[in-house]
């Protein structure tokens, strides 16, 4: 299996539903807590593994908003994992998730710098380097209903613009997805194969219009009543 | 990228050791300059080892969990971190043996572990300068001319090291030393400037590229934070283009072009410790700048235009 | 997902035993999302949406998902508060007391009040919920000062629809999202509804509709528009107009449905100058009369099977000459002043845009019609066996009401929609129960007033004409905030951004109490905050403060609080039961009747009480007939009785879902004492589906129609008649120009009475606008963050992180011009002063437009932030740049900054200047400093977690010999 995120750059409005998902989830969860610094005072920050950024394409008035979310995308050739020196960051073989032993980091940062997408947070009051888990937490959890092991981020999009699933299986809606939408991946020159996918924003529609022409009427009177029953 | 104090001392100190180390022994091994006599090579060594070891220990303190360092030998296999690690580990057995073999008088173990040993060192090196030429997240660093560097730096201060430590034990005594160290300082500055000159060609990878939208303008509208995050300290770091300009020449100046002068015009023990420091104080500077010129690819998301 | 077989030895990460899952309401914004929360140690584990819920379907936004850093606020208040004696109101100097000694305190307070002068008191509330339960108990203490902030937020886009349709936007109406094809959004500044919407533009992307964002900002929902129209300020109304010009001059418009569903064919006596004139003509019994083609004579224009003319001018059976409302519409619009090209002038959007989109929406409603097969009875009882759908469909928010032209724009946007025929039908707009009612919904507001006297009706409704306002014989205002007086005769919702400016100049009277619950008038609900925060201040030649008593009602520390004189402390949303009731702000869906319930999830560990309780307890202290046995005993054991037992009409109670005896009656039946537990047993919310044949048409729909009266949504079965020409309104004209038989306005609102008071929606310059423009050239409008949506979370642990402080956003170009740099700080100057901001230069963003985020800019020291919080010294309150009052005009008294209609707060209409600030300035201003010893104590780090986390482990094997 190779599991992964398809992120539909159509549909996402910026919402930030499914950054805040992860890290309520994730705060309680394998990799928990993820720390706030200042949290209620100045330059409030902490670890997230979900943010969502904004572009603007092209210029007034033709210019289009979009909405970016980034998280881990498990690439298939994780440097990450390759520089890690400790074997703390590992990717998983029956998955391909990529994750951190939390007791072998040594906190080195040197995986976040090996990531062109800024995945990995240290978590410094921990000393830990921490990343987006893909919600392994929750996706083999039988005791979670079977409509619910998903990630968080997925479960949560209130304009469903993000799907899970597994890339190797080509029936998968993930794969469907990339298939049927010119999914692309992030930076794929890097040679990092990632595996989320985005989907592009589609062409704006165009919907028909009645052809332009002259008024029909210049003045009221031209209007013949039609008899039409109450 | 930020750059972390304890990293520049590090690799700019081990550097300097593995220098040393590396260059007194090729140097007594193919003849050029031995060692004057067993207490200067005593000296040297304990001083060169303990100028390295004082560098690894500065390396964990930028670690946020330093009671793992011990781990970071495990990933021999992918790692250039890790594999700096062992050599670095390995390095100590190596020079102890060749150093016991040489008060011992065994010449051929120690001409084998002499070289053993140098070539341990500049591995090191290597290792440290491919720990950031791997990375392809950072088009200032991912170049063959990152090891090279690091290994013409670390031979050239490591010569400074030697030159100050022949001064030192016998003044005037080695020109070949002398000749040696200034082809050394000037091959490091060519090596500075070619590398400073690939690095100021214009950046390839675009704000447009990493986004995927390759057709138009694309600006950064916001962030999505509104503090600082691990990534923007990490990563944020912006120097102008003034005081990149102007502390290039210094190390160029101080680091190199001034101590070969001091190298080559004359001898005293002051002189030769004078050009030390000023190569060691250049080379620090020349690290700084390394980190603070790479641009993390990351970046471009945060909103910069070009990386 | 199935596991595969080796799943890599990954432990079991939570333990369910440990953990509890219980079913709730979100409350983090007016969505009113159904939320599942899983609890464990007596802490939030997870919020999720409730994929089972009609309202959010299982997802849920950024703020629902920061629930638990609500609860981890540091803001919330512990205990109630009196205001330290001899400390100055607004130095948040307090000491605790207990709950006796504050209810004790407040009740002698308010009982001396209701036995003397019960208008003394008013009470006014914020963004609750529970708007059928606060307006019972002003009902019942006998004041008229009472409302909601409705009148801040959207009463323009309410009552229009509500004078118009019978029904609305957002709570009243929906898209139909799973059969439209074209969507208009109008000036949703990322506000109402959050997550409805997002699923509603999810749906409608994935089918391949188009969407078509109106607003001068392109963000949030306008980025994922097929196309952006950057439109001006308050110009959506000429707008829509425009459109209606284009469809009237090719015939594009829905004959059949006009003429069946709306006053459209209705004659209107034209006399100009003359009494009567402008109002529908009428037979003895008071039915109005249309022009039968066929028959060619005058008919009851209400019976079946009359075929009217629409257009058309007679002499009329009383001799009085005569035209058909549509007459009266096309001869309107036709005009050239709703021409494209002068809209385009106008509005900014160029005119062929304009002609295009009109001829867009029109080419869907009409050649891609959909004939949905479905039985159904009209209103006469002829059936049907399938309806028309005409799939365009519109919603429009804040950006469109919030202007002195809202009320008119917004029947605009109406006007546009029944043209289409598009309302009600497949594909269009579709009405939600209790809508739509009729037109407008028979309550008048309560105008009498005696000591210890429950008012006759409601305080708030809807006025049909002169002699149902709210004042005196004089014609001077009854009621504090001046709602439904000549000054703003259809404010359905009060004008709550007028109270304190009211009370402290004494005008019309003053007051002894006032009451707030969740309304923060020291800051984001007040318009001129900083005047206003010194008019709580002020005090009389007596030496006592203006407003003599100020009692706020909240969970949070908001700016508020610090000038209160007694404080008493809310729960939180996870804390209490509360019910989202049909009688109140409704959240059905067009095919099913819903309501719900909040219950308490977790217990408060603080000395609170949830308001509704205390509610519920100073009801009866203070004997009010609903609330106290004949004996003056307690009728109710507390709130969660009273929702149970307590009847508005026989069998119409608070909650639709189970009722009667065993709780098999749905909507009406007795009440039943497990009411409360049926909702918990079923995810806390109450679904009854609409059979098929109910779906549609509900106006003229028989099944609908007696459905509805027998639910007491309707006092009646009759049809509901769409009002495209409102005689409502032609009524307060006719007084304005002194033609009518009743009620005359006073000199000085007469002129403006006739001009505002238009049977037909029309453009006019927003006020403001209108007397500004020239010193000040930029338009200056908020938005909503979606991840905040209200103030209320800016405190938020988690949402703080995503935006701690807002900039001005203006045009790349705009700025150019005025040599602004991007993150500069500039000064943005209006009339009414002048604020130091941040900007932030962007491209979606219309040349004229400046905008900011609402309410992130706070105070220093409140809501339980550290005094040098980014809020409070680099966000900025856009506020202090709105007057509430406008620019005099001429000799007339200042009026409010207010619809003229409805007294909707204007509060988009303002225009500022910007310039660069000076070299070394930088920094939020004004800046308001903190009481003494705020942020003391407040953590510098935050772990959330409601168990030691089970880690993942890497085996050593693995680490030494895996290739990766």
């Amino acid at each position: 299996m190779r599991l992964g995120l398809v992120i539909d750059l159509d549909t996402c409005v910026g919402c930030n539903a499914c950054a805040v998902a992860c890290k309520q989830w994730n705060a309680s969860g394998t990799s928990g807590p993820l720390t706030d610094q200042s949290p209620f005072g100045r330059d409030p920050t902490g670890v997230w593994f979900n943010r969502i950024r904004n572009y603007e394409v092209g210029h007034y008035p033709d210019s289009k908003t979009v909405h970016f979310p980034m998280s881990c995308m498990h690439c298939d050739e994780a440097w990450c994992v390759d520089v890690c020196p400790t074997g703390a960051s590992y990717k998983r073989a029956e998955d391909g998730i990529v994750l951190v032993d939390p007791d072998k980091c040594m906190g080195c940062n040197y995986c976040a710098w090996a990531c062109p997408y800024g995945a990995r947070e240290l978590d410094r009051a921990e000393g830990v380097m921490k990343k987006c888990t893909l919600c392994v937490d929750r996706i083999y959890d039988e005791a979670l209903p079977e409509t619910e092991r998903q990630p968080a981020c997925v479960l949560t999009c209130p304009t469903h613009a993000r799907l899970f699933g597994d890339f190797d299986d080509p029936h998968s809606a993930v794969s469907r997805a990339v298939a049927e939408r010119g999914g692309q991946p992030l930076m794929p020159e890097l040679g990092y194969a990632p595996v989320n996918h985005y989907l592009p924003p589609r062409a704006p529609r165009e919907a028909p219009a009645y052809e332009r022409g002259p008024s029909l009427v210049d003045r009221v009177k031209d209007w013949v009543n039609q008899a039409v029953a109450r | 990228m930020h750059p972390a104090l304890s990293i520049i001392a590090f690799t700019v100190t081990t550097g300097l050791g593995y220098g040393w180390v590396a260059l007194g022994i090729v140097l007594n091994l193919t003849g050029v300059a031995g060692w004057q006599d067993a207490n200067a090579f005593g000296w040297t060594a304990g001083v060169s080892l303990a100028v390295i070891t004082a560098g690894l220990v500065a390396s964990t303190l930028h670690l946020a969990n330093p009671r793992n360092a011990w781990r970071a030998v495990m990933r021999v296999r992918t790692s250039w971190l890790s594999r700096e690690a062992v050599l670095a580990l390995v390095f100590y057995p190596a020079f102890i043996g060749y150093a016991a073999c040489l008060f011992a008088d065994a010449g051929r173990a120690a001409a084998l572990l002499g070289w053993l040993t140098a070539a341990i060192a500049l591995a090191t090196v290597f290792a440290t300068g491919m720990i950031y030429a791997c990375l392809r997240t950072i088009r200032q660093w991912n170049t063959p001319l990152v090891p090279a560097n690091y290994l013409l730096s670390a031979l050239a201060l490591g010569g400074l090291a030697l030159h100050a430590q022949r001064e030192l034990s016998a003044p005037g005594g080695g020109a070949a030393v002398s000749a040696v160290v200034f082809g050394l300082l000037m091959l490091a500055i060519a090596g500075k400037v070619v590398y400073w000159l690939k690095v100021g060609l214009p950046e390839a990878r675009t704000i447009d590229v990493a986004t995927g939208f390759r057709m138009a303008t694309v600006r950064l509208l916001d962030v999505g934070h509104t503090a600082g995050t691990f990534l923007t300290d990490e990563f944020g770091f912006q120097v102008s283009r003034p005081v990149l300009v102007l502390l290039k020449a210094v190390a160029l100046a101080a680091g190199y072009l001034l101590p070969a002068i001091l190298v080559a015009e004359g001898h005293g023990a002051g002189r030769a410790l004078v050009a030390l420091l000023l190569g060691y104080a250049g080379a620090l500077v020349e690290r700084w700048l390394f980190f603070a010129e790479a641009q993390h690819v990351v970046r471009l998301y945060h909103g910069q235009q070009r990386a | 997902m199935t596991p595969p077989p080796e799943t890599g030895g990954l432990p079991a990460f939570e333990d369910h035993d440990a953990q509890q899952v219980k079913y709730t309401t979100c409350y983090m914004c007016a969505c009113r999302c159904g939320i599942k929360v899983t609890l464990e140690n007596g802490q939030v584990r997870f919020i999720q949406g409730n994929p089972n819920h009609p309202v959010n379907r299982g997802v849920l936004c950024a703020k629902g998902n920061a629930g638990i850093m609500k609860q981890m606020s540091r803001a919330k208040l512990d205990g109630p508060l009196r205001r330290k004696r001899g400390s100055e109101r607004g130095a948040g100097e307090f000491e605790r007391i207990s709950w006796d000694e504050a209810l004790d305190e407040l009740t002698a307070r308010l009982r001396r009040i209701r036995e003397t002068d019960p208008k003394q008191l008013a009470f006014f509330t914020g963004r609750d919920q529970m708007q059928a339960l606060t307006g019972l108990w002003a009902q019942q203490f006998g004041t008229i000062n009472w409302a909601a902030h409705g009148g801040f937020c959207s009463v323009n886009m309410a009552a229009a629809g509500l004078y118009t349709l019978g029904q609305s936007f957002w709570e009243f109406g929906d898209p139909d999202w799973d059969r439209t094809k074209y969507f208009m959004l109008w000036g949703v500044a990322e506000d109402h509804a959050s997550n409805p919407l997002k699923l509603g533009l999810d749906t409608l992307k994935r089918r391949g509709g188009k969407f078509v964002a109106i607003n001068p900002v392109r963000t949030g929902y306008q980025a994922i528009a097929d196309e952006w129209i950057p439109i001006r300020p308050g110009t959506d109304g000429m707008l829509a107009l425009a459109m209606v010009h284009v469809l009237l001059a090719r015939k594009l418009f829905d004959w059949q449905y006009l003429v069946r569903y709306t006053n459209a064919p209705w004659a209107v006596v034209c006399t100009p100058g003359v009494p009567g004139d402008g109002l529908v003509l009428r037979d003895d019994e008071g039915h109005p009369l249309a022009f039968d083609v066929e028959r060619e004579t005058w008919v009851d224009a209400t019976l079946p099977g009359v075929k009217p003319a629409l257009f058309g001018a007679w002499t009329g059976p009383d001799g009085r000459p005569v035209k058909t409302a549509m007459t009266l519409i096309a001869e309107r619009y036709l005009a050239q002043a709703y021409t494209p090209a002068r809209a385009a002038e106008v509005t900014g959007v160029p005119a062929a845009t304009i002609e295009r989109l009109a001829l867009e929406l029109a080419h869907t409603a009409f050649e891609e019609a959909i004939e949905v097969p479905c039985e159904w009875t009209d209103w006469a009882g002829r059936r049907h066996s399938s309806v028309t759908g005409r799939p365009v469909s519109m919603h429009a928010m804040r950006g469109v009401s919030a202007h002195s032209n809202g009320f008119h724009s917004c029947r605009a946007l109406h006007l546009l929609q029944v043209l289409l025929g598009s309302v009600d039908v497949p594909g269009g707009h579709r009405a939600k129960a209790p809508y739509p009612k009729h037109v407008p919904p028979p309550i008048k507001p309560a105008r009498e007033m005696a000591p210890n006297r429950p008012l006759k009706s409601p305080p708030l409704g809807f006025p049909t004409g002169p002699e149902d306002l709210v004042v005196d014989a004089d014609g001077r205002p009854l009621r504090i905030d001046k709602a439904y007086s000549w000054e703003a005769p259809l404010a359905a919702h009060g004008m709550m951004h007028m109270v304190i400016t009211n009370a402290v100049a004494g005008d019309p009277y003053p007051i002894d109490t006032l009451l707030l619950f969740m309304a923060n008038m020291a800051w984001n609900s007040s318009m001129n905050t900083a005047n206003v925060r010194e008019m709580l201040t002020a005090r009389g030649a007596d030496g006592e403060y203006k407003l003599p008593n100020l009692v706020v009602v909240d969970a949070f520390h908001s700016e508020i609080v610090d000038f209160a004189d007694l404080v008493l402390p809310d729960t939180t949303y996870l804390e209490r039961h509360d019910c989202i009731s049909l009688l109140d702000r409704p959240i059905s869906e067009p095919d099913a009747v819903c309501d719900s319930v909040r219950v308490p999830v977790i217990a408060p560990d603080r000395d609170v009480r949830p308001w509704q309780e205390v509610m519920v307890d100073l009801a009866t202290r203070l004997g009010f007939p609903a609330f106290v046995n004949e004996d003056g005993s307690p009728r109710y054991a507390g709130y969660m009785d009273f929702i149970a037992r307590f009847e508005r009409a026989p069998g119409i109670g608070f909650l639709a879902g189970w009722r009667g005896d065993n709780g098999g009656a749905s909507l009406r039946g007795d009440p039943n004492p497990r009411q409360w537990q049926h909702y918990e047993d079923n995810e806390c919310f109450f679904r009854h589906e609409l059979p098929e044949r109910m779906r549609f048409y509900r106006f003229a729909n028989r099944d609908y129609l007696e459905f509805a009266r027998d639910a007491g949504f309707n006092v009646t079965a009759d049809p509901i008649v769409l009002e495209l020409y409102s005689e409502t309104l032609q009524k307060f004209r006719l007084a304005g120009l002194g033609l009518y038989d009743g009620p005359t306005p006073p000199e000085a609102d007469r002129e403006r009475i006739a001009r505002y008071f238009d049977p037909l929606p029309f453009w006019y310059r927003p006020l403001e606008m209108d007397r500004t423009d020239e010193d000040y050239t930029l338009h200056a409008i908020t938005q909503r963050p979606m991840m905040m949506y209200h103030s209320w979370d800016s405190q938020n642990a988690w949402l703080r992180q995503v935006l701690a402080q807002n900039h001005l956003y203006m045009n790349r170009g705009t700025a150019r011009r005025f040599g602004i740099e991007d993150d500069s700080w500039v000064w943005v100057e209006s009339r009414n002063g002048e604020i130091r901001a941040q900007v932030r230069l962007m491209e979606g963003c219309e040349e004229n437009t400046v905008w900011t985020w609402n309410a992130i800019g706070k105070a220093r020291g409140a809501w339980g932030l550290a005094p040098d919080a980014n809020e409070s010294n680099d966000g900025f309150l856009l506020n202090h740049l709105i007057s509430e009052l406008l620019p005099p005009d001429g000799d007339a008294a200042a009026r409010s900054n207010s619809d003229p209609v409805t007294g909707q707060a204007a509060w988009y209409d303002l225009k500022v200047r910007v310039r660069p600030a000076a070299r070394g300035e930088s920094g939020a201003w004004p800046t308001f400093d903190a009481p003494a010893g705020r942020g003391d104590g407040l953590p510098a780090t935050l772990r959330y977690a409601t168990h030691a986390p089970k880690r993942l482990t890497r085996s050593l094997r693995d680490v030494l010999f895996s290739r990766r």
